[in-house]
């Protein structure tokens, strides 16, 4: 049982060992690295955390509670919800033009054609005058 | 994943929604006299012989007419079935006129719609020869010809 502890503990400080010989390794060739590499590296990795810094930049103002799961919504779906907002948008207009052409029924060439008088009589336009002149008073 | 079957959904109902509209919307331009329904053919029966020579925006008008028709009184219904044919052959810039002085007449004051139809009546009740005088008088309300049938 002792034997088998010391046997892990030796293991354990061999992989410390590696792995600091590992890093020094590293360290001593990022130092004599090209410096053409160390910049296209600089910037990829500035890169990569400015995409990871955009979501939450966006959402600081609501930390916590449903605007930020909105906010994550929003984020993940917008093509969807765009979508499905100009779909709800063309189907709100053609509702309204429905009743607007309901409301219109009352004002039809049927109520035109059943008035007191002919319609010959409106398309008259001497009867164009006398209504403009009428409507003036 | 949830997101994407309401959405598809939602997408689903949308189209529906649409086809059905445009189908509607096409449905009432083209009908031939023998695809009308009774209530139609009674309404526009002074139209029958020259229906399927009306243009399609033509007969989607007098489908229209169809359509207010049950909604008035038995008189007003006459009137409509008598000024069909007439109403028919005017030509679009003719109704289009008369579209708007309808509208027009409807919003003068009370007192002067009266005096119109007051006027009007008085024109169908007269002899031919009262009639004649009348409408040298006064065209602009009259016109040139004699129209106390309709």
């Amino acid at each position: 049982m002792m034997q088998t502890y010391n046997e892990d503990q030796a293991i354990s400080m061999r992989d410390q060992e590696i792995a600091k010989n590992i890093a020094s390794l590293l360290n001593t060739n990022a130092i004599n690295i090209d410096a053409k590499i160390a910049s296209k590296l600089s910037y990829g990795r500035q890169k990569a955390l400015a995409n990871m810094a955009t979501p939450s930049s966006r959402l600081a103002l609501s930390q916590h509670g449903v605007l930020r799961l909105l906010g994550d919504y929003w984020h993940q779906h917008r093509l969807l919800i765009t979508f499905m907002m100009c779909g709800l948008g063309i189907v709100a207009l053609l509702l309204i033009q429905n009743s607007s052409n309901q409301d219109d029924t009352e004002q039809g060439d049927a109520f035109l054609l059943a008035s007191d008088l002919p319609p010959e009589i409106y398309s008259n336009e001497g009867f164009g005058t006398w209504l403009s002149e009428n409507t003036q008073q | 994943m949830v997101v994407r079957k309401y959405a598809a959904i939602i997408i689903y109902v949308l189209m529906s929604f649409l086809h059905t509209h445009i189908a509607n919307a096409e449905d009432t331009t083209g009908k031939p006299w023998a695809t009308l329904n009774d209530e139609q053919r009674i309404v526009l029966a002074p139209l029958a012989d020259e229906w399927d020579s009306l243009r399609p925006w033509q007969r989607e008008r007098m489908l229209e007419i169809a359509h207010d028709y049950p909604k008035m009184s038995p008189d007003r219904q006459e009137r409509v079935q008598q000024r069909l044919s007439s109403w028919s052959r005017m030509t679009p810039f003719e109704r289009e006129n008369a579209r708007k002085r309808y509208q027009q007449f409807k919003s003068l004051p009370p007192e002067k719609k009266e005096e119109m139809r007051k006027k009007w009546q008085e024109y169908r009740n007269s002899t031919p020869e009262k009639r004649q005088e009348l409408r040298t008088q006064h065209p602009e309300i009259f016109g040139t010809e004699d129209l106390s049938a309709k």
